[in-house]
């Protein structure tokens, strides 16, 4: 791996973003490309070009963003506090109690409703915060939460879960194919009211998760030497797994489940400039958002006439390079 | 502590249990076609079909009948064979009278030691069952004959066939007599100008899915005189890039009725400012009857004309 500067990397970083933000609103399967923004800018556009640019693609780029920047700032948290390379955001039963909220709405016909977020998203998000919760509960014995009863007990909640979406998903054949659809994960949906709810939760997080990138680091060095500098590695761990749940359920609960991205951009980042949390949280930030933006723009323009749920390209195109750079990494000895 | 941590559990899975128990298909409207008149079991001995998936089949008696497709089991009762049905799968809930039909199929495909004990001489099923479930029924010795139509002009086919394996030739002309005057009365009302149509499956969170070429909703509404936006996709039914729709922005919406109310859609990802939904010109379509391809087809014909001539 070459040697990058962290400040070049960042500015790399935010270049592929814009990048990708361009590349997402001027590029959609209905063709509304460059001359019809010129028509738009002198306000010749259509009713539909409008729509297309203003009610469509903006929102769906923006959402692409901000809904990687916090799959990826949520695995790297997770990732550190677990001290745990496997950590994503899912790992603690998010997804799955996510899944089970966008199953219920959707199979009792909650899904469509009114406010422009849908019954769907809101489902999505009480149940994964329901779902954390029971696991942070289940783990908590006399007062301590290990973080290995954590885990566990997140994984034995996921698959509970999972049997029952089966059952939903079995007794109510008809909508069998929009559930599965959602936990592929795909930002297609997306309008301005799902941004700008999720803005402020993603955006508090996100920075409040900043702070503790320090703690982070004296962290990785065990409990034991954290507590003689001074920082209360239980109460670290337990801001953190508040602020990370939050910041996951409101990605899941507007995209469905979008596998990989927190587990591959810390990792990938980690490799080019180390395991300091203070550059990697802010990179990961960024990063994540540029990915998820870059792969969301290949998912509607891959097939003509068809949505690809982005989940799937983020796994197909990223799993291979990520493979790739891990066996580089370690050939290199890092 | 512990306590807590059971009830907890035990609500979350009575909750799931509970959304799954209600979410059973709705109750249909409205009454039956014919009543069962005294079934005379005039079939012939035996007889050699080739049914709607090109299997040979061959047929003896008809006297005990087993239907596990929701268009069949109407055209059974169309064709006034009702008394012969024995058992039916779980969405076979029209007409009327199926209510007290034992239920011998569900979500999860036929119910085949209930079939058994019954002992149908023929089984009628949808295209939904697979060929190693009709190979399994086949291998105890059963007749099953695949009879649902995925073409518009295939319905008139099955009805057909089916009255000829049932020995009902005539009243499967009727039913397919009624399909024709609405097939014409549908094409005199075309409407001069030719409005475009999308035909709503599913929207917003749900995923923009349509009917595309070759499935019979396109026809219908061919034959009502709309041009469906969807004719140059790729397959029978699709998801439908939302960008794609909002570019057609087609004059017309048909919404199926199990997805919500009009307002719902209105308010749906990029369709506010369509210019059907702000003339007003989204409609209602019944989900049962269009759907299912069997004797009811020519009300949903009438329902996709009377939307297009609104």
């Amino acid at each position: 791996m070459p040697k990058i500067r962290t400040k070049n990397l960042f500015a790399m970083i935010l270049l592929l973003g814009a990048a990708g933000f361009v590349a997402s609103f001027f590029l959609g399967s209905s063709g509304v490309s460059l001359k019809e923004f010129f028509a738009l800018l002198q306000g010749r556009a259509s009713a539909a070009q409008e729509t297309i640019f203003l009610s469509l693609r903006l929102p769906r780029a923006l959402l692409a963003y901000i809904v990687g920047a916090a799959l990826s700032v949520a695995g790297c948290s997770l990732q550190g506090v677990f001290k745990n390379p496997m950590a994503d955001p899912f790992v603690l039963g998010i997804s799955s109690g996510a899944a089970l909220g966008a199953t219920v709405a959707m199979a009792a016909g909650f899904g469509l409703t009114a406010i422009g977020i849908g019954g769907t998203t809101i489902f999505a998000f009480v149940f994964a915060l329901i779902a954390i919760l029971v696991v942070y509960s289940l783990s908590r014995i006399r007062g301590k939460v290990s973080t290995f009863s954590l885990l566990l007990s997140g994984i034995a909640l996921s698959s509970l879960l999972s049997a029952i979406i089966y059952i939903i998903m079995l007794v109510n054949r008809d909508k069998m194919e929009h559930i599965i659809m959602w936990n592929m994960g795909s930002v297609a949906s997306a309008t301005w009211e799902k941004f700008f709810v999720v803005l402020p939760v993603i955006a508090v997080c996100s920075v409040l998760l900043m702070f503790y990138a320090k703690p982070m680091n004296i962290l990785l060095h065990g409990d034991e030497i954290s507590q003689s500098l001074g920082v209360d590695s239980h109460k670290v761990r337990r801001n953190m797994i508040i602020l990370t749940s939050l910041l996951a359920a409101a990605a899941v609960s507007v995209s469905g489940i979008i596998g990989f991205v927190g587990l591959m951009i810390p990792h990938l980042l980690r490799m080019i400039v180390g395991p300091d949390n203070r550059k990697l949280l802010p990179l990961s930030f960024f990063a994540g958002g540029a990915y998820l933006l870059i792969a969301d723009t290949i998912a509607k323009m891959i097939v003509p006439m068809t949505e690809i749920p982005v989940g799937i390209i983020t796994a197909i195109f990223g799993v291979p390079f990520f493979i790739y750079l891990l066996r580089r990494g370690r050939k290199a000895g890092i | 502590m512990k306590k807590r941590v059971v009830t907890i559990l035990i609500l979350v899975l009575v909750c799931a249990l509970l959304f799954a128990g209600c979410t059973k298909p709705a109750e249909p409207a409205g009454s039956a076609a014919p009543s069962e008149t005294v079934s005379e079991a005039a079939a012939p001995l035996m007889m050699t079909i080739t049914d709607m998936l090109g299997r040979e089949v061959t047929i003896g008696a008809t006297d005990t009948i087993v239907s596990l497709a929701p268009s069949a089991t109407e055209i059974l009762y169309a064709l006034g064979v009702g008394g012969r049905v024995v058992g039916v799968d779980v969405y076979s809930y029209y007409p009327e009278e199926t209510k007290s039909v034992e239920v011998v199929g569900d979500f999860n495909g036929p119910d085949v030691e209930k079939i058994v004990a019954l002992g149908p001489d023929i089984i009628f099923c949808g295209n939904t069952l697979q060929d190693e479930q009709i190979g399994d029924l086949e291998n105890l010795g059963m007749t099953v004959v695949a009879t649902e139509a995925v073409a518009f002009e295939d319905i008139q086919k099955s009805i057909t066939m089916m009255g000829e394996i049932l020995g009902k030739q005539a009243e499967a002309q009727s039913v397919i007599d009624n399909i024709n005057a609405a097939i014409d009365d549908a094409k005199q009302n075309a409407p001069t100008e030719a409005p475009t149509v999308y035909y709503a499956m599913s929207y917003g969170d749900m995923g923009n899915w349509t009917s595309g070429p070759g499935s019979f909703i396109n026809s219908m509404i061919e034959i009502a005189g709309g041009v469906p936006v969807t004719r140059d996709a790729e397959a029978p039914w699709l998801e439908y890039p939302i960008e794609q729709l909002v570019s057609a922005d087609p004059d017309i919406i048909l919404v199926s009725s199990d997805m919500g109310s009009i307002d719902d859609i209105s308010m749906a990802q990029g369709y506010a400012d369509l210019s059907a939904v702000k003339d007003g010109k989204v409609y209602l379509m019944q989900a049962d009857i269009l759907s299912r391809p069997g004797p009811r087809i020519a009300d949903a014909l009438k329902a996709i004309s009377d939307a297009l001539n609104k």
